[in-house]
């Protein structure tokens, strides 16, 4: 082995060593990515079936087909059977999003080919979840009509899924946050053993060695890498045995983590090699990638929201990463760009940067 | 007391103000947060559609003109060729066909739009149904499909009923009442945990890297060494990152103000003004008490990370706590930007504020407590203020 490939092996056991010395650091590399994928995964609890009280003015069997319908109204309402007052109550206090009240007489009304009033009460500050309620009454309606066999409804929709089933929300997002740790993990360690190179003053010595300071910052990237794709495997592995959710391709799993960890610790040794001081790295890092992170791809297919997002979203190895997961655990494509396109971009962002870094340390 | 404590928060401002790197650390997550949300604003509950018309009757057009309202989806009109490739490719997330015989169909009772969804996760898959069949109910039933809008509930159906028909044949009328007019935009909403994020990377975060800094660099033991007293020394911390974390706070809040983004009932400014602060108080106590507990910046980097994500996301970040499991509402219960994001909304958005006190008391006792633990946490054994050693 050449005096160049010595350096960066010596570098990375160096940096290793250091992480071994220090447990309570490492084991916080460890629980970053989980709590970050455990945190992100509360997103989805509370992405559908808003909490919503009912009250029954009748418990007759038209009633109970009409509350059914809102049940079945496309994981809408998580509905609760209470009085008048304590769902108005738990509405001024924002712990419900909706009361939906049946009125006394609803049976006979329906039976009797007339129509019933239902009284619909909204805490409309969240547009979102508001919105949600709002379309879903309808649905409810039209659930409720067919299944009573309604005369006179003249037209319905006819739904084609494009696959054989939904992906569950809380599975959907817990894969795309495995990519948010990996790239969490990634850019802060990164940066910060690179950055660390300056503020111990080592780096200046590192600029007269023979080999230059190259090889000894990537070999520091590349433990912080190794931890960061241990640090990633662990969230990955409690999203299998966890979450429940198998890997559709395991092998894509691995490359996804690890090209996307290596992507983020080559990018954030940029930063860290950028801006020379450890303070800053994680507040940029963590403030730039949450909101990349959402728009990845994270929640559905990023072009869905439009083409200035959909392209700033190529920004981040968040988009890519999310692209990979999605595709190895759930078989999903929610990017245009095929999967090896995807891995391979990450492999670039990972090697490229690290190739200039010892040409950005002489600046 | 007093003089050391305005001493060190003058420090800790200073060195914040004379470091562009640290101000862009601190407004870069709020303001890329920020803009997220802002973009979201305008994709938010709208998806992109194809429709593909086959039928050009007078019920066909009728039909095309609710899908063009409708407030679900973007609409663009394609050809079935055309169509496919877009949904393959992911421009649009599902195709609306409506069929050559669709005006004979309607005629007879039997019409039917077809809709091919790509129906990648559910959560986004149900928004396009629930608005698919908003839209179809409107045909028929415009009052009933009208929910949240300006409209007459008692309006006749978009297609002329049959002779002997009924208006509304889903026999379910709904009134809707809102808890207030108009709906909270959704950018309004969400800017409220933006607000905990700008405090919680102004002022923990960069209180704890400082703090921990002092350390790493020798400086804290050499403060311990001069006549200055402890709860000085914690306090000007606390100082210092309060005022930072406030002067952003109020950087952002004005404008958003002015431009009617956030708007507070009458009155309520003073409130909102006190929480802000409160918010300040509260998650710089929580750097302050990161900062004494890690002993290499490293450590802190990573604790600060934990602890400010967690804070963030369990507070509100994303979500509404109130919606969540128990379990999880009793974890998020422990964080400082769970008593921020709710004291904020019942303020700006809620009639009455029956948790204020709760929320201010316990934002403000973080800051106590961050000085309670620190001047304990400084009176142990000087070996914890000696800066650690640093590894390769």
């Amino acid at each position: 082995m050449n005096a160049w490939g010595r350096a960066v092996l010596e570098s990375a056991r160096g940096q290793l060593i250091s992480f071994v010395r220090a447990p309570v650091t490492s084991i916080l590399v460890l629980v970053l990515p989980l709590n970050l994928m455990l945190l992100m995964s509360l997103f989805a609890l509370t992405g559908y079936n808003a909490p919503t009280g009912l009250v029954m003015g009748e418990d007759t069997p038209r009633a109970r087909a009409f509350v059914q319908a809102l049940r079945d109204a496309h994981n809408s309402f998580d509905l609760r059977p209470m009085s008048r007052e304590a769902a108005h109550e738990h509405l001024r206090r924002g712990r419900l999003v909706a009361v939906v009240e049946i009125p006394e007489g609803f049976d006979a009304r329906i039976a009797s080919g007339r129509r019933s009033t239902v009284q619909l009460t909204v805490d409309n500050v969240n547009l979102d979840m508001t919105e949600d309620v709002r379309r879903a009454v309808p649905a409810a309606a039209a659930i409720f009509a067919e299944r009573l066999n309604l005369p006179r409804v003249r037209v319905r929709p006819r739904l084609i899924n494009l696959l054989e089933k939904d992906t569950g929300y809380v599975e959907y997002l817990g894969v795309s946050a495995v990519a948010l740790a990996a790239v969490i993990a990634g850019g802060i360690l990164g940066g910060t053993v690179i950055a660390r190179e300056w503020e111990t003053g080592a780096a200046r010595m590192l600029l007269v060695a023979s080999s230059g300071a190259g090889p000894v910052l990537i070999g520091r990237l590349a433990a912080a890498a190794c931890m960061g794709v241990v640090a990633s495997a662990v969230t990955a592995l409690v999203v299998i045995f966890g979450y429940g959710v198998p890997a559709s391709h395991p092998w894509e799993v691995v490359a996804g983590i690890v090209f996307t960890v290596v992507a983020s610790t080559s990018l954030g040794g940029l930063l860290g090699v950028l801006l020379r001081r450890t303070l800053p790295i994680t507040p940029l890092i963590l403030g730039t990638q949450l909101p990349f992170y959402l728009d990845s791809g994270a929640l559905e297919p990023q072009r869905f929201d439009g083409e200035v997002l959909f392209r700033a979203a190529h920004l981040s190895p968040a988009y890519y990463g999310v692209g990979v997961m999605e595709h190895a655990y759930n078989n999903l494509f929610v990017t245009p760009e095929p999967v090896w396109l995807l891995l391979a971009i990450l492999a670039l962002a990972g090697i490229v940067p690290a190739a200039f870094m010892g040409r950005l340390a002489r600046r | 007391m007093i003089p050391t404590a305005w001493t060190i928060a003058r420090s800790d401002l200073t060195r914040w103000r004379r470091s562009p790197a640290l101000v862009a650390a601190t407004l870069i997550p709020a303001a890329g947060m920020s803009l997220t949300v802002l973009a979201l604003t305008f994709a938010v509950g709208r998806q992109p559609v194809a429709l593909v018309r086959e039928g050009y009757g007078p019920v066909s057009e009728r039909v095309v003109e609710i899908l063009r309202q409708s407030d679900g989806f973007f609409l663009r009109e394609r050809t079935p060729a055309q169509a496919a490739a877009d949904l393959e490719n992911q421009w649009v997330c599902a195709v609306i066909s409506i069929p050559k015989s669709f005006d004979t169909d309607v005629a007879r009772g039997y019409g039917h739009l077809e809709v091919k969804l790509n129906n990648v996760d559910l959560d986004f898959s149900d928004d396009i149904r629930r608005s698919v069949s908003e839209a179809v109910v409107m045909i028929d039933a415009p009052g009933l499909a009208s929910l949240g809008e300006e409209s007459d509930a008692a309006a006749p159906p978009a297609v002329p009923v049959r002779e002997g028909g009924d208006i509304n044949p889903y026999r379910v009328e709904v009134v809707e009442t809102d808890l207030r007019r108009p709906d909270v935009s959704f950018l309004a909403y969400q800017m409220v945990p933006v607000l905990a994020l700008l405090a919680l990377t102004a002022g923990a975060l960069v209180t704890a890297l400082s703090i921990a800094g002092d350390r790493e660099a020798g400086r804290l033991r050499m403060i311990r060494l001069a006549p200055a007293s402890r709860l000085g020394l914690v306090l000007g911390h606390l100082t210092g990152g309060t005022l930072a974390a406030t002067l952003l706070i109020g950087l952002v809040v004005l404008p958003l103000a002015l431009l009617g983004v956030l708007r507070a009932p009458p009155g309520r400014w003073p409130v909102v003004a006190a929480i802000l602060v409160a918010t300040a108080v509260g998650s710089t106590g929580l750097g302050v008490i990161v900062g004494l507990v890690t002993r290499r910046v490293t450590t802190t980097v990573l604790l600060g990370v934990n602890v400010a994500s967690a804070s963030f996301l369990l507070g509100g970040g994303f979500t509404t706590t109130a919606f969540l499991p128990p379990l999880i509402q009793g974890i998020a219960h422990t964080t400082p930007s769970f008593y921020a994001v709710e004291a904020l909304r019942e303020a700006l958005f809620y009639a009455a504020m029956p948790t204020l006190g709760r929320n201010l008391t316990v934002l403000l006792g973080t800051g106590l407590l961050s000085l309670i633990l620190g001047v304990w946490m400084l009176s142990r054994s000087g070996a914890r203020l000696a800066p650690a050693r640093i590894a390769a």
